[in-house]
């Protein structure tokens, strides 16, 4: 039997685990998988197109990293994906530049992590019900903002931005990469990641050893606000409008799985960035796959739940011990 | 034939062996001290006893018949009742509820809360308890609490409790109730483990101690024929000498003083004032404001009144924050609650303490551990760096506490109840190092129930009462620091008119 470390170190790998067993499957199972090519200066193949899809519920899911981490849980992430891109649309059509679509939709995001925030920290609402509300009136501010169309988003500055492809990648997940690298120095250059630990581990605690524990937890949302937001620059430039009522629909779901299958635990106090990255490519990689076999509707979202489950399972922090 | 008897009894745990051996025999009118440093392996003994844990190796019979109970409840079926230091009602639930719970009597309609009620007054009358028993449980004292477990207990027809480290979070007549009740149920034959921290209340209850050392049982001994002193030789494996009688100086001017520190409906303005490297003692009954003062002087919670001033300038103090940024810190009473963060690791808990300095930017990794490393050695803690706290025993985790307030370079720390649930070798370090720090310099208001430790370390004591300052005695023994607690006469000084420090008892 390996020591307690070792099988610790092995456990911590798990989201890993999961996208290479998932990859492989989807390679062996289904035709061009696994190829990847060099067309017209970009690299191209269902890998890629994993990545590209898997972009804004990777953003949304960094940014609810850091939530969960600190004990609370962000379900607006979806809506202020919408509402962002509804700015970014709208600031556009006013003849706005691509750098004002941008600040008009991060401004959004921003906005609202700061109002999840303060209901959080300075009402003490439980962040599921403060948040839940968010995730309403969100969504129903962005249909307000949309009036109830699909906002086109012709000008072509914001999508030429996103849409190019520095190195033959995708800016948008060029992107991701940003936004992690900036989560990382904040977490690992700065205290940023022990108060948030800290505080999600034990509040109590956390504020007799002097932490602010409220200023940390507030900056937990503010940036989850900004990565949906970012999430909705790029749903929106990838399809050229802003679609208030579907867009970012559901994406709170995926986000939490894949915060969950890369192991940071619901109840906070650990945050694991780049196990949510993997978590999130892992969900992608199994959609596309199915989605290239043709499986009915229905029947992939059996699958995807049953794969969720198993994946969940492996990445627990420690095994069984959940009552003891 | 023993009710309880355990022989060869091993138990393993990821890299260290927990239990080594061990024999121990209960017999009926019996009640047995289960004694031994943190770490030792008393609780693991008591957790196999109650089926919390099971044994990796050798035998436990109950009345002479092999068992192996997986689970509380079956240990209780096996007639084994336990009694935990943190009382394990459903805090919801009524006390009647609790005491029957999955035994509820039942009629068609559901439980019969009428019969449901007489049969828990029974059970508690039956131990001498009067209490309304369809109060929720998180409503009544610890030591109601307690009862109600000990009658859920006896009420299954248990013939052996297990009762770890009972007292631990009670009164000093709480106390006396308990022992009262163990002393009456030994007389009804009933075999009693009584797993303990404080000799003087082993001496006081046991027949025989069994004392456990790294694992290992060091022997039993009948309490009559033994000492405390032989026990604690026992414990650590080496020889006594003398413990050190040292009183902190307490010379120069108060650089600390507290005007009217108080929270309404919860405390009364209290005054004090300190001087560096004094250590001011506070004492009070359970509820006496004791907690309540030393989180009032970080400002723990809201609303507290009155004034702090630091080196003569009144300082604003709103939160422990603001606290630790003048130097004041709290090491607070329930260290599991308010005082770590289990899930994290020694190194990332003590990190706390000095990342306040350097704000946001990151203390580095290196540096981090250095420090855990350092503190790790200055006070003895049996822990690497990268545990997570919430692995380590009791005195370890207090002493993971203290070393965090240490490593922050404080001018003035709180101590509330440090050494509760600490073995006698590791509180005979602590108290040492709370000494050596008092010498540098640093002032301490230390907040004990341990009377003889106050008296060792303090020479001003504030007494509280009835959630206000009583009496502020000088030089007082442990006599008089009772007689004040209980609000007797006392020949000290009125607490209002203060005493400045080094002045009128130094002359």
């Amino acid at each position: 039997m390996p020591s307690e470390r070792v099988r610790a170190k092995l456990a911590s790998f798990a989201p890993l685990y999961v996208l290479l067993a998932t990859w492989l499957v989807a390679a062996l199972t289904t035709p061009h998988f696994a190829e990847l090519a060099w067309r017209d200066g970009r690299v191209v193949g269902a890998s890629v197109d994993v990545c590209v899809r898997a972009v804004p519920v990777m953003l949304a899911a960094l940014g609810l990293t850091l939530v969960i981490a600190g004990g609370g849980i962000d379900l607006s992430v979806g809506s202020v994906l919408a509402l962002a891109a509804v700015g970014a649309a709208r600031a556009s059509e006013a003849g706005g530049s691509a750098a004002v679509a941008v600040g008009a939709a991060v401004g959004l995001g921003l906005l609202v992590g700061a109002l999840n925030g303060a209901l959080v920290v300075a009402l003490g609402l439980a962040p599921i019900v403060a948040t839940l509300a968010s995730m309403i009136v969100v969504r129903g501010a962005a249909q307000l903002a949309a009036g109830g169309v699909v906002v086109p988003i012709d000008r072509s500055g914001l999508v030429e931005f996103l849409g190019a492809r520095p190195a033959g990648l995708p800016a948008s997940v060029l992107l991701v990469g940003l936004l992690f690298a900036a989560f990382v120095v904040a977490k690992r250059g700065f205290a940023f990641g022990l108060y948030i630990e800290a505080s999600g581990d034990n509040p109590r605690a956390a504020r007799l050893a002097g932490l602010p524990v409220g200023a940390v937890l507030f900056a937990t949302y503010v940036l989850c606000g900004l990565a949906s937001a970012l999430a909705g620059l790029v749903v929106a430039s990838e399809i050229r409008a802003a679609d208030s009522a579907s867009a970012g629909l559901y994406l709170e779901l995926d986000a939490i799985l894949a915060v969950v299958i890369g192991g940071t635990p619901l109840s906070g106090g650990r945050a694991r960035l780049l196990a949510t990255l993997v978590g999130a490519l892992a969900l992608q990689t199994l959609a596309t796959a199915m989605l290239m076999h043709g499986l009915a509707p229905h029947v992939a979202l059996l699958v995807k739940g049953l794969v969720v489950l198993v994946a969940a399972a492996i990445a627990r922090p420690s095994w069984g011990r959940a009552i003891a | 034939m023993n009710p309880l008897e355990l022989a060869g009894i091993e138990k393993r745990f990821p890299g260290v062996v927990a239990l080594d051996g061990v024999d121990l025999d209960v017999r009926a009118g019996e009640i047995h001290a289960l004694v031994g440093q943190n770490g030792a392996g008393k609780s693991t003994l008591a957790k196999i006893l109650t089926g919390l844990e099971r044994a990796d190796a050798g035998t436990f019979s109950v009345d002479g018949r092999r068992v192996r109970p997986r689970s509380p409840a079956e240990a209780l079926a096996l007639g084994i009742g336990a009694i935990h230091q943190e009382v394990d009602l459903v805090p919801e639930l009524s006390l009647a509820e609790n005491l029957l719970l999955g035994r509820e009597p039942l009629r068609w309609w559901g439980s019969d809360r009428r019969e449901l009620a007489s049969r828990a007054r029974r059970a508690l009358a039956d131990l001498g308890v009067e209490v309304d028993v369809r109060r929720a449980a998180k409503d009544v004292p610890l030591g109601v609490q307690q009862q109600v477990c000990i009658a859920r207990a006896l009420s299954s027809d248990a013939r052996i409790l297990i009762y770890d480290e009972p007292t631990a979070s009670l009164g000093s007549a709480e106390v006396e109730r308990l022992f009262a009740q163990m002393r009456a149920l030994r007389e009804r034959g009933l075999a009693q483990v009584f797993v303990a921290h404080s000799l003087e209340q082993v001496f006081a209850l046991a027949d025989r101690i069994t004392v456990l050392r790294d694992g290992k049982r060091v022997g039993t001994f009948v309490a009559r024929e033994s000492s405390p002193h032989a026990i604690v030789e026992a414990m650590l494996g080496a020889a006594l000498g003398g413990a050190p009688e040292r009183r902190a100086s307490t010379a120069g001017h108060a650089w600390f003083e507290a005007r009217g520190l108080a929270r309404p409906g919860v405390l009364a303005p209290i005054d004090f004032a300190l001087a560096p490297g004094e250590v001011l003692g506070v004492v009070g009954l359970v509820g006496s404001g004791r907690t309540e003062l030393a989180r009032a002087l970080v400002a723990a919670d809201p609303g507290v009144h009155g004034e702090r001033l630091v080196d003569g300038a009144p300082v604003r103090v709103t939160s422990p924050r603001a606290a630790a940024r003048v130097g004041l810190w709290l090491s607070p009473e329930d260290r599991k609650v308010d005082g770590l963060c289990l899930g994290l690791s020694v190194r990332e808990n003590l990190a706390l303490g000095v990342q306040r300095r350097a704000r946001f930017a990151r203390v580095s990794r290196a540096e981090q551990t250095e420090l855990a490393e350092r503190w790790i050695r200055a006070l003895g803690i049996a822990a690497t760096p990268e545990q997570r706290v919430g692995t380590l025993s009791g005195g370890n985790q207090q002493k993971v506490i203290l070393a965090r307030l240490l490593a922050a370079e404080p001018r003035l720390v709180v101590l509330d109840e440090p050494t509760r649930g600490v073995d006698v070798g590791a509180k005979a370090q602590l108290e040492a190092r709370i000494a050596e720090c008092a010498e540098r310099g640093l002032s301490v208001l230390f907040i004990s129930s341990e009377l003889d430790e106050v008296v060792r370390r303090a020479r001003r004591v504030l007494v509280l009462r009835d959630r206000r300052a009583e009496v502020l005695l000088v030089d007082a023994d442990v006599a008089a620091l009772r007689r004040a607690m209980a609000g007797g006469e006392t020949a000290g000084t009125a607490p209002h008119t203060m005493v400045p420090p080094g002045g009128r008892d130094a002359e």
